[in-house]
């Protein structure tokens, strides 16, 4: 069986109801999305959490690149053999992608 | 709850509160103030509450509610830090030693904010100001303080207004509507507040055109991420109201338990006491974020927003509260069998207020104090960091907070020569913790 990686993104609520479209279409993928509700903390604050494959994520890389070019998300990647990566920027999520494709 | 959901939140703290160790999921089966509080708070909820408890890493209680389920985050750290500020407001002395007690308060907070966002030097140097030349300290209470105090209206306040709050973002649409239908929570008067509080606190003209401006385009806008947009603060608001309701439940049914007897006037000074405390950890968290991004404080003014804010919450909830007559329309929240605050004398409840007011005047220069060093060039003074730097093994009080300020770097993988240095200087501390 494929393995399976989770996507955790902290963004805007508008990139967090665009990659639950964008998961919508991906059969067998999962994603959860919620706004986190501090003390009168930034208003604006969601999380997600998406659940894909390797052959899946690329359904995913668009917007991600588009919410990353933006400057308002922070990407982490929790792969089973590679552990958890952070990425802020366009460059580093290309990065990571490449990476998880090799050991995948 | 499934195993998905609960990866999630657990994923989630990790990510807002950086890679803690623990997180336990609080069980229901002891009876406790705790769960008694919880069960009181889901009644106005639509769905039972999932209570996290951490108490690594930066200071937060939040909640991640959506359609199915009401996870609520509680950190013993603000708890901790709840109890502090409530010291501080409580402390008996003159107005100049407030001061400077709660600007070197303010200081510590801002740092433990300000490690969480990556600025390790700007944290450091708040930490090390936050001690120099001052022979007065404020000791901390631990959790275990906080455990053994006194059930009471105190307690039950400290423990669980910021908690009331977070399950207050996910209460059913029925009972947000009582709480709105109050005159001072309607978008109107919110708004009128707001208005009024920019007039105050800004004497250029010119900024104040920004402002009124900002606040325009994001009152019309529903969507708006504005601070001080009139449903937001309505929505924290309806959060403190709501608290501030159950907690005068929680404390109907659980001190006869213990053969307390309810003092209304304590527990509304307590109540004040224990948004104040919460509020100014807010404005430490905020003035934390000044560094974050420029850019967007330059556009949206979040920092000023943000205190508008906050002091249009601290205005609402006053005026709920001391609005006695009109308490009868939360009977459907708070239960018909209530009726402490209604017997409250309006003599009493003005001098509980005033008390609080009285207060918060040198507790919040204490906090310009804080945020004139933030922008100031002593910022990069390294001699404040070399003249703190040996008092961390000469001071208990010092040593065990760099202690935990070096944990926590450690803990977010924050390395630098200088947190090195301060885990040497803490090495008793931190060896006696581990």
């Amino acid at each position: 069986m494929e393995s399976k990686q989770l996507l955790l993104i902290q963004t805007d609520q508008e990139g967090a109801e665009l990659l639950k479209q964008e998961v919508a279409k991906i059969a067998d993928a999962r994603i959860q999305a919620r706004q986190i509700q501090g003390q009168g903390g930034a208003p604006d604050v969601w999380s997600v959490m998406a659940e894909v494959t390797i052959k899946t994520i690329g359904i995913l890389v668009a917007p991600i690149m588009t919410l990353l070019g933006k400057g308002n998300a922070e990407i982490v990647i929790d792969h089973p053999k590679i552990g958890k990566i952070t990425c802020r920027t366009v460059e580093e999520f290309e990065r990571i992608v490449r990476q998880l494709k090799k050991v995948s | 709850m499934d195993d998905f959901d609960r990866r999630f939140v657990e994923n989630t703290i990790r990510q807002t509160l950086g890679p803690v160790s623990r997180i336990d999921l609080c069980s229901r089966d002891n009876i406790t103030p705790m769960t008694m509080f919880i069960g009181l708070a889901e009644e106005g909820a639509p769905w039972p509450i999932d209570l996290f408890w951490v108490d690594e890493g930066i200071p937060a209680h939040f909640t991640l509610p959506d359609e199915r389920s009401s996870p609520v985050i509680f950190h013993s750290r603000q708890l901790e830090l709840t109890g502090l500020v409530r010291s501080l407001y409580t402390t008996n002395g003159f107005d100049q030693l407030l001061e400077d007690l709660s600007g070197r308060i303010c200081l510590r907070m801002i740092a433990e904010f300000l490690l969480a966002r990556g600025w390790v030097d700007q944290a450091i140097q708040c930490l090390a100001k936050s001690r120099l030349n001052s022979s007065v300290f404020m000791m901390e209470p631990s959790l275990w303080d906080l455990e053994h105090l006194p059930i009471d209206e105190r307690y039950i306040c400290i423990w669980f207004f910021a908690l009331g709050h977070e399950i207050g973002h996910s209460i059913r649409s029925d009972v947000a509507q009582v709480i709105t239908e109050h005159e001072c929570l309607s978008l109107e008067w919110i708004a009128a507040v707001v208005d009024r509080l920019v007039d105050a606190y800004t004497p250029n003209s010119e900024a104040r055109c920004t402002l009124r401006s900002i606040l325009l385009t994001a009152n019309a806008d529903h969507r708006s991420s504005c601070y001080a947009s009139a449903r937001q603060v309505q929505r924290e608001a309806v959060c403190d109201v709501f608290s501030a309701l159950t907690l005068c439940k929680a404390a109907n049914v659980i001190l006869p338990k213990v053969n307390k007897q309810l003092s209304s006037t304590e527990l509304f000074q307590e109540i004040l006491l224990a948004f104040s405390s919460l509020l100014l950890i807010e404005q430490c968290r905020i003035l934390a974020d000044w560094f974050q991004g420029t850019e967007s404080e330059l556009k949206n003014k979040n920092f000023a927003m943000s205190n508008f804010a906050i002091n249009a919450r601290s205005h609402i909830l006053r005026s709920v509260l001391l609005d006695g007559a009109e308490f009868t329309r939360f009977l459907p929240i708070i239960g018909s069998g209530f009726d402490a605050l209604r017997t409250l004398e309006a003599s009493r409840v003005n001098e509980c207020a005033q008390f609080v007011a009285s207060r918060s005047v040198p507790i919040h220069n204490g906090l310009q104090r804080a945020r004139s060093f933030l922008s100031s060039s002593e910022m990069r003074d390294t001699e404040i960091f070399y003249s703190y730097l040996p008092t961390v093994s000469q001071c208990a009080a010092t040593g065990r907070e760099a202690a935990r300020f070096v944990k926590n770097a450690r803990m977010l993988g924050r390395s630098t020569p200088e947190i090195d240095m301060l885990a040497k200087e803490a090495s008793v501390f931190l060896n006696a913790g581990e």
